[in-house]
């Protein structure tokens, strides 16, 4: 277990100093950026981002992928917010609502993977297809904009903006999920060697249904906070990020093989993700450039990783008797 | 035998943290008994034998030219074939057919001017070697190679390997995963097979195997090959004693 | 003693009708639907669906979804995945239109036209070639798992065409690239001819030469392949490398049909492809997969596609229907497995 600490140590090591040097960078090129405005503002435009990830980092370590936390989110977001505007409430029916729901989505996903035991990719791209679809066509693409005032009205608790509160609170949960609890090394148990976790009598299913109903709470919660941020409900403002979130969640360490990956990872790829895109705005870059520059960042890292994992294996072979 | 070219000879191989120093020599139609514990390097000597494990030093020299071996495509070309210790993983590809893993590492040799595989030559080969040659148990050969036996299975893992036309033949743990009867018709193979005038390295860590198949026997241990035996000279008790020095 | 390998074309003439249906159950289900699907239409839309308009709507249709779907089936067949075909084929077209636009003037000579196009679907074809290599590169010789590698390509192309037309559309060619899209040889759309030509050369390919047998068994088991004697790291550039080609093929017939090119097109084309060669008999595993079951699960889906127009669906609900025929299209080949393994294992002679 020490080495894997060490290796996560080493990589997110690496991934602080490339943080450090594009701050730098950046800082030097375009004095807007070290502003504190600019910097809360940064850390509340991804904080929607982090709680996704943090869902779909749990899936990635036991070894599936989730590619329909987006859509969950959108058909939380719009599910909880008709309720909300019709029958009224608060904050914690609130987050119950969402969490539920989101949750419920997800276990669909792990029902479906365990059942017709399916790749996950491509249920989750068939129930996203679905989840989406169906938004769409129930609320022909109309937005809700009446949205209850306790809902929108701006919160800072000790000026943190609410959404960065929220994911900070949802990333530590998770934080502390994987690595204190039991079901965590579950997870990344199955992740590492599946046939192993179930040798040993591991509830797969119950870990499924663990995983994507977690990625499908958090998504839950991030499109709730999506809402209150911008004060509107817009069905299709959520979908086309899921590579985002899981460019940044495999740039924290997470491998698609399963069995690695921490929460420490993940906030640093949020991190470099958003650093690299703000800072390429406020550069007068164009936008349209970020999709090329995120692909390019994607396969440079995973390419890196890779890389340095065969690597390692080479070595380590030499060293067998 | 003994004044035969060696078809391969092996000549301080050594590769560090696996073994080194060995020295080997193996000629047509003579079954060379290489045993000793899991550990003892036996799996990653013949690895670089079979070009997939290159060493650090030393010489490998087929028909008494000197060769290098860069990947194991390079070394079935020079007529080296290894029989895998993991069947199961390594050895075959268990979903697929019969005939598909019999000719996959002949595929090149079976094609036309265009480049599409001549059917009728394919049907010759599987006939030829799963069903005159290796008498494999089946009605056909397109159904997926898993449902066969252990020791089918591995009539079709030697198959494959003989349909490569190879001068050495080298054989880790053959019968693992082979109940006894099967076993008894695989020595029957590997004996003919010497006859013919293969060269076989068999490794295996069951002693009564190598003692009943080889001509020499070498110890292996902790990457050094510790002793030579002549089967006729030698008993059991000596051997085991011998691998766990 | 005679051997009974019927796996080859020269045997298949041989086997029986029941043994033809035994051999492949996907064929003959979808064999099935297809004429359950027609009937019910039928009875649903009468006149519409029935009618030569209708073919001939679905004849033009089906080409494109066709080669894209053809270019998702190999690197399935590896073991892999292509998750950037739809950005690959744009990126193509995108490049054939910017050169075919502006070296092309009303004024110019045909052997000029004849020339520009020419270097306009090479520039095309080294587009997608390249991008096949890359991604084939990395895959092989990094190891980096294709859904990853092939997001990451998906999301840099798609960039790439975003950022060269800003978000917007090239568009306006010649008649010559037109009617690959919408003209007809002998009253069969250029298109499907294209189609049929790829999906005989695919199949030929998988089936009939080395590197079609190496890249099913590497989709089994890529080590065992290795261990045997094969390239693998070549064969799987050669998967993508193939891909992209394909879908190189599918931009000029959809530049051909939409007189245009943009980043966007087709997005959501790509589950439809996955659909396509789930139920068409592809193992998403690896290692298995028919053409004719491509084929005829295509002529399926554009059946459903076109019915479900006819009869006023709107597209979401028609894309949310996709979604749930994949899983409905997993759920079959986990019953079709089932049912196979007891089919042989009734038919037992060790």
């Amino acid at each position: 277990m020490r080495k894997e600490l060490q290796l996560v140590f080493r990589h997110d090591g690496q991934l602080a100093l490339i943080i450090a040097a594009m701050a730098l960078i950046f800082s030097v090129v375009s004095p807007a950026f070290r502003t504190t405005g600019n910097l809360v503002s940064l850390m509340e435009n991804y904080s929607v981002m982090a709680m996704m990830a943090a869902g779909l980092l749990v899936v990635l370590v036991s070894g599936g992928i989730d590619i329909s936390f987006a859509a969950i989110a959108a058909v939380t977001q719009y599910v909880v917010a008709l309720i909300l505007i019709n029958a009224g409430g608060n904050w914690l029916l609130a987050f119950a609502l969402a969490a539920a729901f989101g949750g419920l989505l997800g276990v669909v996903n792990a029902l479906l993977i365990y059942y017709l035991r399916a790749l996950s990719v491509i249920v989750t791209i068939s129930t996203m297809t679905c989840y989406f679809a169906l938004l769409m066509f129930v609320t022909e693409g109309k937005s809700l904009y009446n949205l209850p005032d306790w809902f929108t009205d701006d919160l800072t608790f000790w000026s943190i903006p609410f959404p960065v509160l929220v994911a900070a609170i949802l990333l530590i949960i998770t934080a502390s999920i994987l690595s204190r609890l039991s079901i965590g090394r579950q997870v990344y148990g199955l992740g590492g060697n599946p046939e192993a976790a179930k040798r040993m009598g591991s509830n797969v299913l119950g870990l499924q249904c663990f995983v994507y109903g977690y990625s499908g709470v958090m998504a839950g919660i991030a499109g709730l906070v999506q809402a209150h941020r911008v004060e509107e409900v817009v069905p299709n403002a959520l979908i086309g990020r899921e590579l985002d979130v899981l460019a940044a969640v495999v740039l924290g360490g997470a491998s698609l093989a399963g069995g690695v990956g921490s929460v420490s990872g993940t906030i640093l790829g949020i991190v470099l993700l958003a650093i690299l895109q703000n800072g390429l705005t406020l550069m007068g870059v164009s936008s349209y450039s970020f999709g090329f520059v995120t692909g390019l960042v994607i396969l440079l890292s995973v390419s890196a990783t890779a890389y340095a994992a065969k690597r390692q294996a080479r070595s380590s072979a030499r060293h067998a008797v | 035998m003994t004044d035969a070219v060696p078809a391969l000879e092996v000549r301080g191989l050594s590769r560090q943290g696996q073994y080194a120093g060995v020295d080997l020599v193996v000629r047509p139609g003579e079954i060379l008994g290489i045993t000793g514990r899991l550990g003892s390097g036996r799996t990653e000597l013949a690895l670089s034998l079979f070009g997939m494990n290159p060493p650090d030093a030393g010489e490998i020299r087929v028909n008494d030219k000197a060769v290098h071996l860069l990947n194991n495509r390079d070394t079935i070309r020079h007529g080296i074939a290894y029989v895998s210790e993991d069947r199961l993983s390594l050895g075959l590809v268990m979903p697929q057919s019969i005939a598909d893993n019999t000719v996959i590492s002949v595929l090149d040799r079976l094609t036309g001017p265009l480049g599409l595989i001549d059917a009728a030559r394919r049907t010759q080969t599987i006939d030829h070697w799963i069903f005159q040659e290796l008498h494999v148990k089946t009605s056909t050969a397109d159904r997926p190679v898993q449902q066969l036996s252990g020791g089918n299975q591995q009539r079709v893992v030697l198959a494959k390997w003989l349909a490569t036309e190879p001068r050495v033949l080298i054989l880790d743990s053959p019968t693992v995963g082979v109940d006894i009867g099967a076993k008894t018709g695989i020595y029957q193979v590997i004996d003919a097979l010497a006859a013919r005038g293969l060269a076989i390295i068999l490794i295996s860590d069951e002693v009564e195997e190598v003692l009943h198949e080889s001509h020499r026997i070498l110890v292996m241990l902790s990457g050094h090959i510790t002793a030579t035996y002549d089967p006729h000279r030698v008993s059991e008790q000596k051997l085991l004693e011998a691998i766990h020095a | 003693m005679p051997s009974k390998t019927i796996s080859n074309l020269a045997g298949a003439r041989r086997a029986t009708f029941t043994e033809w249906l035994e051999r492949d159950p996907t064929v003959t289900m979808l064999c099935a639907f297809i004429l359950v699907a027609a009937l019910a239409f039928g009875a649903l839309t009468p006149a519409r669906f029935f009618s030569g308009e209708t073919f001939r709507a679905m004849a033009f249709e089906m080409p494109e979804m066709g080669i894209l779907a053809l270019a998702m089936m190999v690197p399935l067949m590896s073991g892999g995945l292509n998750l950037a075909i739809i950005a690959t084929s744009n990126l193509s077209g995108l490049a054939t239109a910017a050169i075919v636009t502006s070296l092309i003037h009303p004024s110019s000579s045909p052997v000029a036209v004849a020339g520009v196009i020419a270097l306009a679907l090479l520039a095309g074809m080294a587009t997608s070639l390249l991008i096949g290599f890359i991604t084939g590169c990395i895959v092989a010789f990094l190891g980096v798992h294709p859904i990853l590698v092939t997001l990451g390509t998906m999301t840099a192309v798609k960039g790439i065409s975003v950022y060269v037309t800003n978000g917007g559309v090239i568009g306006g060619f010649p008649a010559a690239i037109l009617w690959v899209g919408n003209g007809t040889l002998l009253g069969v759309p250029v298109s499907m001819i294209l189609f049929i030509f790829c999906a005989v050369l695919v199949a030929l390919i998988m089936t009939h030469t080395p590197f079609g047998v190496a890249v099913r068994m590497i989709g089994s088991n890529e080590k065992a392949t290795r261990y045997s004697g094969v390239a693998t790291n070549w064969m799987l550039v050669g998967v993508y490398v193939l891909s992209s080609l394909l879908c190189w093929v599918a931009s000029i017939i959809m530049m051909a049909r939409f007189n245009s090119a943009r980043a966007g097109y087709a997005e959501s084309y790509l589950l439809i492809t996955i659909l396509a060669a789930v139920l068409g008999g592809v193992d998403p595993n690896g290692g298995f997969g028919r053409v004719l079951g491509l084929f005829l699960s295509l002529i399926l889906l554009q059946e459903i596609s076109t019915g479900f127009n006819l009869l006023g669906f709107s597209p979401h609900l028609t894309e949310a229907i996709w979604g749930a025929t994949m899983l409905f299209a997993i759920f079959i080949a986990l019953v079709r497995n089932q049912w196979s393994l007891r089919l042989w294992r009734s038919k037992t002679a060790q």
